[in-house]
Formats: structure tokens, sequence, C-alpha cells
């Protein structure tokens, strides 16, 4: 017979374990998603977002060049961004980069990517496993066709 | 044979006594290595796994009313999750199961801390080497580490080893730093550089450890240095900081995504049970309280708090272990605290080593 403070524990332990078990069991017969019935908090829309690129402009790792199709591999903003092209553009003496960008919009229009308002003037990061580049924000897009 | 015998028990011996210091070193040395699980997760497990003789030979464990609670919330949060799963309010298995581990594990490795030998000393030592280690890395990385411009700020932690972990490294300097005096000063500058703005609240809150101790000459010393620092430091690194102290920033800055995912999350909660842990991706909370309360609702919530009130409560006065519930108070409005291993790790070695205070 269990003494009565093990009581706890013991269903606690084994509340847990089962959870857990099923969670994992879960998991292997279905993606994560998130549930229907629930605003989906973590929709993204797509949108086109032209970044002037101050020197320096890439930083650590200095390693390679942007390629089409490069994309974020930040935390919690895994493929959220896609290096598209550069661009010469004439309102601005740097060189310009175009992202496709998966970003939250919300009920007021206004466009989120990870905790930071897309609107011009404010900073963007793009990070890949060979260069990260940083810049600000000229302009967004709907998405190019 | 015997050797051998007499060997392993030295090693087991030592483990013994050390699991402790080594654990809270984990969490400076602990890459990623899938996921979110830890090189010193494993670790952990295998101290666990070592242990299991010893708690097995205790015939009867005494629980202590904060413990009651802590074992009430996490057979609430199981049941809820896992009924949640079941009628489909919840279709994350794998991001409830990893939560729920994390909250198992914060668990383990209070009772390891608790069971083994508790020596003060020498988790304070360890807790000393990891800031100061850390003050090191953060003052490289500051100095030497990335070129500066003049239109961003520079973040330390959030690079190489440590990449995109400011705020997790900073929220562990912030509870170790405040073990002590002589840390606060070290883990100061260690988390300014860090940019984390809730980890330098935190650790200001707990500063109020160091005005009730005897040794407050070194403390109030050490808050001059720290007010001379806010005034006098370069703009570029002091402007993540007057950006949120600008009331206007509330409406055009990076707070209102976090307070309209609250808002959303808040409202389609089940008052009482919640949706269940994972039922959404844990990024769109970074609030301790706010997920807890969304996830597992208000009982949830309730027992969560109670469990670190009590402990706060049981305490006879501002020592280590209610500075650091300060500080994971603190933390948890923007971060969710005890699922961050690096954060939540050093705070389950901390009050399973004073257990008995």
């Amino acid at each position: 017979m269990l003494k009565k403070p093990l009581l706890l524990l013991d269903i606690a332990l084994i509340a847990a374990v089962i959870s857990v078990a099923s969670g994992l069991l879960f998991r292997a017969c279905h993606e994560d998603t998130v549930s229907d019935l629930l605003t989906d908090l973590s929709k993204r829309e797509e949108r086109t977002a032209y970044v002037a690129l101050p020197n320096p402009w890439r930083r650590e790792p200095l390693s390679a060049l942007p390629k089409v199709g490069d994309s974020e591999i930040g935390i919690g903003k895994k493929d959220a961004a896609t290096f598209l092209r550069m661009e010469d553009r004439g309102e601005t003496a740097y060189p310009v980069a175009v992202f496709k960008v998966k970003a939250r919009v919300d009920d007021e229009s206004r466009v989120w990517f990870n905790y930071s308002q897309l609107i011009p003037g404010a900073n963007f990061a793009f990070r890949t496993d060979r260069y990260k580049m940083e810049g600000i924000i000229l302009e967004v897009r709907p998405v190019e066709k | 044979m015997k050797n051998d015998l007499l060997c392993l028990k030295t090693i087991y011996k030592f483990l013994f006594e050390w699991s402790s210091p080594l654990l809270l070193l984990t969490f400076v040395f602990s890459p990623k290595i899938f996921y979110s699980v830890r090189l010193g997760d494993l670790f952990i497990l295998f101290f666990l796994v070592a242990f299991i003789p010893e708690w097995l030979s205790k015939k009867n464990i005494e629980l202590f009313p904060e413990e009651k609670a802590g074992l009430l919330f996490l057979l609430w949060v199981s049941v809820v999750s896992f009924f949640s799963l079941i009628i489909g309010v919840n279709c994350g298995g794998g991001r409830m199961a990893l939560t729920l581990g994390r909250f198992i594990e914060f668990g383990a490795v209070y009772a390891l801390a608790a069971t083994s030998n508790k020596n003060y000393s020498k988790t304070l030592l360890s807790a000393k080497i990891s800031v100061l280690f850390l003050l090191l890395w953060a003052l490289f990385e500051a100095f030497f580490g990335y070129f500066m411009d003049n239109y961003e700020y520079i973040r330390t932690f959030n690079e190489g080893f440590f990449e995109g972990e400011a705020n997790h490294v900073a929220g562990a300097i912030a509870i170790l730093a405040n073990l002590s005096s002589i840390l606060f000063l070290p883990g100061f500058i260690a988390v300014f550089f860090s940019g984390s703005r809730i980890a330098l609240v935190g650790l200001l809150a707990g500063a109020i450890r160091i005005f009730c101790s005897e040794k407050s000459r070194i403390g109030l010393a050490s808050l001059v240095i720290v007010v001379l620092v806010i005034i006098m430091a370069p703009s570029i690194w002091k402007a993540r900081y007057m950006d949120s102290l600008q009331l206007d920033s509330i409406y055009s800055g990076p707070h209102v995504d976090r307070f309209h995912s609250w808002k959303i999350a808040i409202e389609e909660t089940p008052v009482l049970w919640g949706t269940g842990l994972g039922s959404r991706p844990s990024g769109v909370y970074e609030s301790l309280y706010v997920m807890i309360y969304a996830e597992t609702g208000i009982v949830g919530l309730i027992l969560l708090i109670a469990t670190f009130a009590v402990r706060f409560v049981r305490q006879q006065n501002i020592n280590s272990v209610a500075t650091a519930l300060i500080v994971l108070s603190v933390l948890s409005l923007t971060m969710n605290t005890l699922i961050i291993a690096r954060v939540s790790l050093p705070l389950a070695i901390i009050l399973g080593t004073f257990r008995k205070n």
C-alpha cells in the first residue's frame, strides 16, 4: 500500500507519462497543426519586401553571396522569408534586396514579420546558414505574381 | 573486481556530491542537438538514471506544500492536455509532449538537486563561474565579435554558439547573478549588453536582496555603478531600452503584436481548462502567465502561481530562493520561462539545493 504523500507523486507522474506518450503517438500519426477550432495565430500571408542594404550589409559569416531562393533559417522564422533578387533603385544609393515574406496581417491590415512591423524605415534582418543581411525596409507590396 | 567496484563507488559518490554544480554549468555549455532538445537534457537523463537507486532506497518522501501544489499542477496540465488531444481542440501532439516533458524535467532536476548532497558553496561556485564566463563572452562579443554601424544596436548572446538566445541567456544570468552581491555587477553588464529588456528588469527587481544583505555596501556600490552605466552608456547601447520607455512606441513598436496575440488567445480560452498544452506554437504567447492560462485555464494558472507563491511565503527572509522567485515572476511577463531550459534549469537547481531553507 502506498503512503499518502507518495500517492499524489505517483498519480501525477503516471498521468504525465500517459499524456507525453499520447502526445508522441499523436505526433507520429499527424503533423502538428493549429486546430480549426482556434483562430490560427500562426497563419501567415505573403508580401514582397524591398530592403535597402547600407554598408556593411553582409554580416558574419561572410562566406557567400545571396542566391535566388535562399530561405530564412532564424529560430521561429524558418522559411519565413525568401531572397528573390537584388535591385538598383533610384531612391537610394544602396543596393536593394527583394524578399518574399510570410507575414502576419492583423485586423487593421498592419503587416508583422516576427515581432517587427513591416513598414518603411523599420529594420529587417535575413539570415541563412551562409550569410546574414541587415537593412532598412523601403516598401512592402502585395506578393508578385 | 573489488577495486573496480570501489572505483565505481567513488565515481558515484563524486557525481552525487557534484550533481547540482555540474548541472548548473550545463546551461552555459549546452548546445541544441535537435529541435528543442539540448545536450544538457541528455546529461540530465544520465544523472536521473544514475540516481534511481538512491530514490528507490528512500521509502518515504516528505512533500512540502509547494511540492504538492506543483504535483497538482502537473496532474492538471497532463489531464487537460490529454483530453484536449482527444476532443480535437489540440492538434499539436509533439508540441504538447515537449512542453509537458519540460515541466517533468524541471521537477526531476529539482528533485535531483533536493536529493543529492546539498552543498551551497559548490553551487554558488558553479554560478560564479557561469556568470563570469558569460560576462567575458558578452564583453568579447560587444567589443570585438561583431562590427557596429549607426542604424542599429548590437545584442550579445545572439550569434554563433548562443544564436538567437539573447533573452534566454540573459534570463538565466538574471537568476544566477542575484545569488550573490558580488555577482550582481558582472551579471548586470552581461545582461545590459544582451539587450534583453525583461531580463534587465528582472535583475534589478531581484536586487532588493542586496539591500537586505549584510554585505549591502558592495550591493550599494554596485547599484551606483549601474545607474552611472545606464546614464553614461553610448546611445547605441541604450537605444533598445530607451525605445521601450517611449509611450508612442507602444502603438508602433513590436509590443502590439504580442498584445494582439494575448488578446486573441485569452478570448478563445475555455476559462476553466484551456485548450491544452501545445495547442498553438509557444512563440505566439511569449508570456508564461498567458501561455498557462490559455492552455490550461484558470485552474492551471492558479496552481502554477500557488507552487511558487507558497515557496516564496515559506522563506523567512529575502534570500537566494526568494530572489530567484522574484526574477522568475518578472521574466514570466514576456517569456515562456518554464519551457526555456537555459532559464528553468538553473532555477530548478537553486530551488532544489535550498529545499530546506
